[in-house]
């Protein structure tokens, strides 16, 4: 409480003038209950009620911060069901990392590197994750992107919670329908991965596509570090990949020569691939199929046979299927659904390249 | 005041007019008082209380040992209570009236006497009032308003002793004071150059200065000066 002391020298309608006993004036408003007008000249007391800021402060700080929960449960409606549950992350050149809860809602979308962020930026996502993916693979179309030959769209599934069980083919079909409707080609690459090797993918800065893909040529002892896929697409490793494997068949031709081309040689050298593969699955867990498709077309070219088309590796699927169940993580690699069925990267080319494009 | 009180009582109109314009703050301040709410000019209460001063202008006998603000609250309280009883009366008519009347006449008489206990006992001092009118009306010529003057007092101890001693300063300052009487206005340029005060502190408290210096010039007014000491 404060008390202003003085001398009244005027009193107006709103103030009571006060010569303080200090000899400096003060105006104090009229007493709230108005008993009676001082007289001029008359000594006059004034209590100054101090307001009570602490009180003030505190329950507008407790009513701010209830306003700040209220508007974060409205914000945030599944109160923190913002949960990831998926992480997809799609690989053309574009790399685009996508974060799904388990109502498949994309809940964080980021560009792993320049190209993505541009495409990213280019367009107004929607919610649910199928349509967010064909939003991507359109855009990516419309730029031109699938328009060079061996055009490859790398896919990682990554489950942090949920079953998977559901998603993958989804994905995947997803994928290839907007291809079709988009009128273009590319291979589709599916992967199914697990945490652990995101989290190394992140921490090297890589895609986990690109991770995946630079692990296997580390193991096959084409790249010895991260240098060797610097500036590298993802269809450029393959290259690479595919490359080693022709280098390594031209090995076993040799071989296969020097011992007159015996049927047992032959098994040694397929057996020789088989263990390359084996070791290479170890490592990485991918490709498993592909690599045994290969074999088969170069087991088939063994026979006189003109090289399998993916029709007939669907056919032989059961086969490849128990090889990929023994794998704890599988990798499907096909051409696009209506496109002439391509050959695979290590098996003899086919006699007729056009088929390649398929009839667009 | 006193001499314009003569002249006045003996037919100076003019002398009464000042009077009148000087004791007009009295005057609304007192029927403020009494009817105990802020009155304006345009309020009836206001003309009654001028009418009252006036009648306290021809009836005031210094021989009765009355001070004339003392005879002239009298006169306003004593018209204005009249002024409410016959609005009463007004309202509610009585049957038996020089009863009422009767009644009335020895009723005023005691309140009159209890209301002028009440004011000499309430007001310091008759000089006080009269100083503070006289200060006001010294105020007007300057364009300075008593409930301006808070924003031009000092808030802090030292600037206040400060700005005594510079009033004190400046009122011994014959050109200065010349000059401040003549503009009407603080000449605070030739006081800068002069006494050597900084512009800034002049121009901040420049109306609380003036009203320094002019209590400075009255040594008369030695109530009001009572205030600004300046071992205060």
């Amino acid at each position: 409480m404060n008390v202003v002391n003085g001398t009244v020298v005027k009193v107006t309608e709103t103030y009571i003038v006060l010569l303080t006993e200090k000899g400096t004036f003060k105006n104090v408003p009229h007493p709230t209950s108005p008993t009676e007008i001082p007289l001029i000249g008359q000594s006059y007391t004034h209590t100054v009620k101090k307001k009570s800021y602490s009180s003030f402060f505190k329950y507008g700080s407790i009513a701010a911060a209830l306003f700040f929960v209220i508007l974060a449960s409205f914000m945030f409606p599944f109160g923190g069901s913002a949960k990831e549950a998926f992480i997809v992350t799609i690989d053309v050149n574009p790399s685009i990392e996508l974060v799904a809860n388990e109502n498949l809602d994309v809940i964080h979308a980021e560009g792993l590197n320049e190209d993505g962020r541009k495409l990213l930026s280019s367009l107004q996502l929607e919610d649910k994750l199928y349509s967010v993916i064909e939003q991507i693979v359109t855009e990516t179309v419309n730029l031109g992107l699938f328009a060079i030959e061996d055009a490859l769209i790398a896919t990682s599934v990554v489950s942090l919670h949920e079953d998977l069980i559901e998603v993958t083919p989804r994905v995947k079909e997803v994928i290839e329908t907007s291809l079709e409707k988009n009128d273009a080609m590319a291979e589709i690459e599916l992967a199914i991965d697990n945490h652990e090797l995101y989290e190394e993918a992140k921490q090297t800065n890589l895609s986990i596509n690109y991770y995946r893909e630079y692990k296997m040529l580390e193991a096959s002892g084409v790249v010895h570090d991260q240098e060797g896929i610097k500036g590298k697409s993802l269809a450029d490793l393959k290259k690479m990949e595919n490359q080693k494997r022709k280098e390594q068949k031209a090995t076993d031709k040799k071989l296969k020569q020097e011992n007159n081309g015996t049927p047992q040689n032959h098994n040694n050298s397929d057996r020789a691939n088989q263990q390359n593969n084996d070791n290479s699955s170890k490592e990485n867990g991918q490709q498993q199929s592909k690599k045994d498709r290969g074999n088969q077309a170069e087991e088939a070219k063994n026979k006189g046979n003109k090289p399998q088309t993916e029709k007939e590796n669907r056919g032989k699927q059961p086969q490849n299927g128990r090889e990929n169940r023994e794998n704890p993580s599988k990798s499907q690699k096909e051409p696009k659904g209506n496109a002439p069925k391509k050959s695979n990267g290590n098996g003899p080319k086919t006699p007729n390249p056009s088929n390649k494009r398929g009839n667009k | 005041m006193q001499q314009d009180l003569k002249q006045a009582m003996m037919g100076d109109e003019l002398a009464r007019e000042r009077l009148i314009l000087h004791y007009k703050p009295y005057m609304i301040n007192v029927a403020g008082h009494i009817t105990k709410k802020f009155i304006s000019w345009s309020d009836e209460e206001a003309s009654i209380a001028l009418l009252a001063f006036n009648r306290a202008i021809d009836t005031f006998d210094e021989a009765r040992g009355r001070r004339f603000l003392s005879y002239a609250y009298l006169l306003i309280n004593r018209d204005l209570i009249d002024f409410y009883r016959k609005e009463k009366r007004e309202n509610h008519l009585s049957l038996d009236r020089s009863l009422n009347e009767e009644e009335m006449s020895l009723s005023s008489k005691q309140e009159n006497e209890k209301s002028m206990k009440q004011y000499e006992q309430q007001v310091q001092s008759a000089e006080l009032v009269e100083e503070i009118l006289e200060l006001d009306q010294a105020l007007k010529q300057y364009k300075i308003t008593f409930e301006e003057l808070e924003d031009y007092s000092p808030k802090h101890n030292d600037s206040r002793l400060a700005l005594f001693e510079m009033a004190a300063t400046i009122a011994k300052e014959a050109e200065c004071v010349e000059l401040l009487q003549r503009k009407k206005k603080l000449p605070i340029k030739m006081i800068s150059k002069k006494v050597g005060y900084k512009r800034k502190t002049l121009e901040r408290h420049r109306k609380y200065v003036i009203t320094l210096i002019l209590l400075a010039l009255h040594p008369e007014w030695e109530k009001l000066l009572q205030f600004i000491k300046r071992e205060r």
